[in-house]
């Protein structure tokens, strides 16, 4: 297999605040390869954006990347190494901002964000934003870059183009809007494309547009796609690759089919077991018990333990990285879940746990313990 | 709240006891439309053409427009649409907060749209909702224990209820002195009556020292007073006062909700979204409501969250005999929560059937299109995704006859012309494609091979078709180059001549639809607004 497109290696990024470092984005490694999508899935405040926007070295104050690399086509878009005196400096061949800005962002990466309307200025026309972003990335001026902001617009299934072309972001739908965005970020032709919640904000039928439009899109253009979400029906539908985030940390990465029928991850079972259904009627649904802890100060050992069905005495001690369970094609199947053969802890040996997990009545979020009042 | 079998001894009453299974709420051709603009003079319109050259008409917002149905009670009705299909305003209209443009809510009996004043405020009692948001509907400075008691305070709650009585149900041990028992009138705020009685069980004993008690549930209290002839008397009243009585009920139904009664004294803040919601759940039962609306009660909760407030409410429906009516965007949750599922589209219920006659035996083409665009989470599901093209169209003029069939896939070839199967729907996506102009102009030669390929109409509809193709096609004989003004008129007058000749023709544009019969999966009627089933 060739080189990956991006290749991303113990990714960390915390947040240094008043209260502690929150740990958003703790040592997880993927990579993306030419033409596929890959799925970043996990619920709020898994750290799935902030993971995203640190590929984009998107990251500000109080937020810093603090370890780990992120390679893209050869390129270092993120890299340390041991200075003389001990301490951790940005590597040379890092590149610097003003590369990032100009090589990068856009050119080479775009992003679409979920809430189309942020994205857009309100104040310029539809069609002045994209022929601004044009002729700033690419060397098209004027009516040049008018003509081919119109042949994006057409090209994302916008009706009307001219038309359309000189009217305010606040004249179009949200799945316009969105399809505006996937204009604005295929308008530079980028190898990479990460996707933020894209359909989040959408109704199903105008989500189901967009997926169509998405894949449609790659087949044309072959671009490579991250695709962040919380819906596993999404992923179901688009993803090739999926990667499972939980707390900061990737517990499990497998192709798509894989996923979901050889799960291997008692976090990524939860989840399934936990969704609705549209497709049967589910009698009895089963929530995956309490809620996710704060990032601030991370359950000990593997960090699903507290909410696990499955976490005996050893998932409390041992932290599980991702270790690969499985071969499908050439494509891992990582699963960081101590039950697993390839984690040699004892884990048949040690005793269950028998505190009951705390249940929803615990405290809420910013809030002390229990006995506050 | 209680199973009466054979009230024949409960007094005669207002209102009509309903029991489960029976209408609770009966929805008779409701419309709410909106003026689409707001200030002093928005509703004048200058017409020179005219005398008075000023005319007072509105455009009006049909937000929902002639909408029919009942719920019976203890059980959940959903309903489903996409945003703008006016969801949020039937909910908000049956509980009154928008006033009914015309039409009935008949709610036990008694018609809301008529109420009005101290008699609408004292049903609002009855029927509560719950609302998308968790953080904005609750009080940031009120802490969780007041918000819950609020609505019992606004209505006065705990309150006796005169119609009922009050009696006692003695059981002694080891004594033989008559036992002479006096309850107060108002112990039916403590203790639920049943067929309009309020029975408390009281236990008269002597103790170790020849004392002799009487206990009572709690919050009661009981006077016991032993008289010259040795008969005893038991004097039952109220021990807790009314605030008291509110905060147990409160720590009652934060429990109740699957939080802790110990979260009485923290403010909302301190809570994640999915326990906020439970909060808003403990405040909508404290006055003890028969149906509850809810307006999107899980959509901003995660997965797992979702699942437990679902499983909660479902729980809560079991034990206080709640009637829903919960709105959603999202079918699997539909799916999940309902007993009979409404399908609303622009302000019209499309279908209305049983969940699982809906959701395997769909009968309109626009529920059709909701279930095909869900995402499946299996990756093996080969289910073709059948995409709705365009969007939901204004509801200041929405489509005559069925709202749908500006996007819908089966619109119905018009009587006028002869139609082959083929042909019609080439014609079709032709006339989409022209009125939402998707494709550049091109030779008519192009035109014709993209959109008819092999089949051509034939008679009056062919040439209805050859004229628009000669309109939009690039390069005509008539002109060399056209300015873009001209072309734009082309494309209308094209637009206009197949909409005229075509669409406006079809039976779904001149007739409203309206279609009941029977059901696959199930007894209950299938309600299907298409005129495919004619």
């Amino acid at each position: 297999m060739t080189e990956p497109l991006l290749r991303v290696e113990n990714l960390k990024t915390q947040f240094f605040t008043e209260t502690g470092t929150v740990r958003a984005v703790d040592g997880i490694s993927f990579e993306v390869n030419e033409g596929e999508i890959v799925g970043l899935v996990g619920e709020s405040g898994a750290g799935k954006s902030v993971a995203s926007m640190s590929l984009m070295r998107l990251i500000d104050s109080p937020g810093e990347i603090v370890g780990g690399e992120i390679t893209y086509n050869g390129e270092t878009i993120f890299g340390l190494e041991e200075g003389p005196d001990g301490e951790l400096r940005e590597r040379e061949d890092m590149l610097s901002p003003e590369r990032m800005r100009r090589e990068i962002r856009g050119n080479e990466i775009a992003v679409i964000f979920q809430d189309p309307m942020e994205s857009l200025n309100p104040v310029f026309t539809v069609g002045g934003q994209l022929r601004e972003f044009i002729e700033l990335n690419r060397d098209l001026e004027g009516a040049a870059a008018k003509e081919e902001a119109i042949e994006m617009l057409r090209e994302v299934g916008i009706p009307d183009p001219e038309e359309r072309y000189e009217e305010y972001p606040h004249q179009f739908s949200g799945g316009m809007r969105q399809r505006v965005l996937i204009a604005m970020a295929l308008a530079c032709e980028p190898n990479l494309i990460i996707a933020d919640e894209p359909t989040t904000a959408l109704d199903v039928t105008v989500e189901g547009q967009i997926l169509d439009l998405v894949d449609d899109l790659q087949e044309k253009y072959g671009t490579s796609f991250i695709w962040v979400t919380h819906d596993l029906g999404v992923v179901a539908e688009i993803c090739d690759r999926v990667n499972v985030m939980y707390l900061g940390e990737i517990v499990e990465q497998a192709p798509v089919d894989e996923l979901f029928y050889e799960t291997s991850h008692p976090y990524t079972n939860a989840l399934l077991n936990s969704m609705p259904r549209p497709d049967r009627t589910v009698d009895e649904l089963e929530p995956i018990e309490g809620m996710m802890p704060e990032a601030i100060n991370p359950p000990s050992g593997c960090r699903f333990h507290p909410r696990c069905p499955d976490a005996k005495e050893v998932c409390t001690r041992v932290h599980p990285d991702p270790k690969v369970v499985d071969t499908v094609d050439g494509d891992p199947h990582r699963s960081a879940c101590l039950k697993r053969d390839a984690f040699d802890v004892g884990y048949d040996e040690s005793p269950p746990i028998d505190a009951e997990p705390d249940v929803v009545a615990a405290a809420g979020s910013g809030a002390g313990g229990e006995d506050d009042e | 709240m209680s199973d009466s079998v054979g009230s024949q001894d409960a007094p005669p009453q207002e209102e009509e006891r309903i029991e489960m299974g029976d209408t609770v709420l009966e929805v008779d051709s409701l419309k709410k439309h909106f003026g689409s603009d707001s200030g002093l003079l928005a509703g004048l319109e200058f017409d020179p053409g005219s005398f008075p050259p000023f005319s007072t008409g509105t455009d009006q917002v049909k937000a929902v427009d002639d909408v029919s149905f009942d719920i019976e009670k203890g059980e959940t009705l959903g309903l489903v649409g996409e945003s703008g299909c006016g969801k949020s305003t039937l909910g908000r209209t049956i509980l009154r907060l928008l006033e009914p443009t015309d039409g009935s809510i008949e709610f036990k009996g008694e018609d809301l749209a008529e109420l009005s004043g101290e008699r609408l405020r004292q049903k609002r009692s009855e029927i509560q909702m719950i609302f998308q948001d968790p953080q904005s509907s609750l009080d940031p400075r009120m802490k969780v224990g007041q918000i819950v008691e609020e609505p019992m305070k606004a209505h006065g709650m705990p309150e006796s209820d005169p119609e009922v009585e009050t009696t006692a149900e003695v059981e002694a041990t080891e004594l033989s002195e008559p036992i002479e028992v006096e309850v107060a009138d108002d112990i039916d705020m403590v203790v639920d009556p049943e067929n309009e009685v309020a029975t408390v069980p009281v236990r008269v004993t002597r103790d170790a020292d020849g004392e002799i008690t009487a206990s009572v549930p709690d919050q009661l209290e009981a006077d016991v007073a032993v008289s010259g002839e040795g008969a005893i008397h038991v004097d039952i009243s109220v021990a807790a006062s009314k605030d008291t009585l509110r905060r147990d009920r409160a720590e009652f139904l934060l429990d109740k909700v699957g939080l802790d009664s110990n979260h009485y004294n923290r403010y909302p803040h301190e809570f994640s979204g999915g326990q906020r919601q439970r909060v808003n759940l403990a405040r909508a039962l404290s006055v003890d409501p028969d149906f509850i609306v809810c307006d999107e009660p899980v959509s901003a909760l995660d997965v797992s969250i979702q699942a437990q407030v679902l499983n909660t409410m479902e729980e809560l429906q079991e034990e206080f005999g709640l009637t829903y009516l919960f709105i959603a965007h999202d079918l699997s949750v539909i799916r999940h929560i309902s007993d009979r599922v409404a399908v609303m589209y622009l302000g019209h219920i499309v279908e209305l059937a049983d969940k699982t006659e809906l959701f395997e035996n769909p009968q309109h083409p626009y529920t059709e299109a909701l279930l095909e665009s869900i995402p499946v989470p299996d990756p093996r599901d080969e289910g073709a995704r059948g995409v709705l093209e365009g969007e939901v169209p204004s509801p200041i003029d929405p489509p005559s006859g069925c709202r749908f069939r500006t996007r819908c896939p089966k619109l119905i070839a018009p009587d006028a012309y002869e139609f082959a199967e083929r042909e019609w729907e080439a014609t079709r996506a032709f006339m989409r494609a022209v009125k939402r102009r998707t494709f550049e102009p091109a030779h008519e030669s192009e035109i014709r091979e993209r959109f008819f390929g092999d089949v051509s109409p034939r008679g009056e509809a062919g040439e209805i078709v050859d004229e628009a193709i000669r309109l939009v096609a690039a390069g005509r004989e008539d002109q060399d180059e056209l300015e873009p003004d001209e072309t734009r008129e082309a494309w209308t007058e094209a637009t206009e001549l197949l909409l005229e000749s075509f669409a406006e023709e079809s039976i779904c544009a001149q007739e409203r639809p309206s279609y009941e019969f029977e059901s696959e999966h199930s007894d209950e009627t299938h309600f299907a607004a298409c005129h495919l089933h004619r």
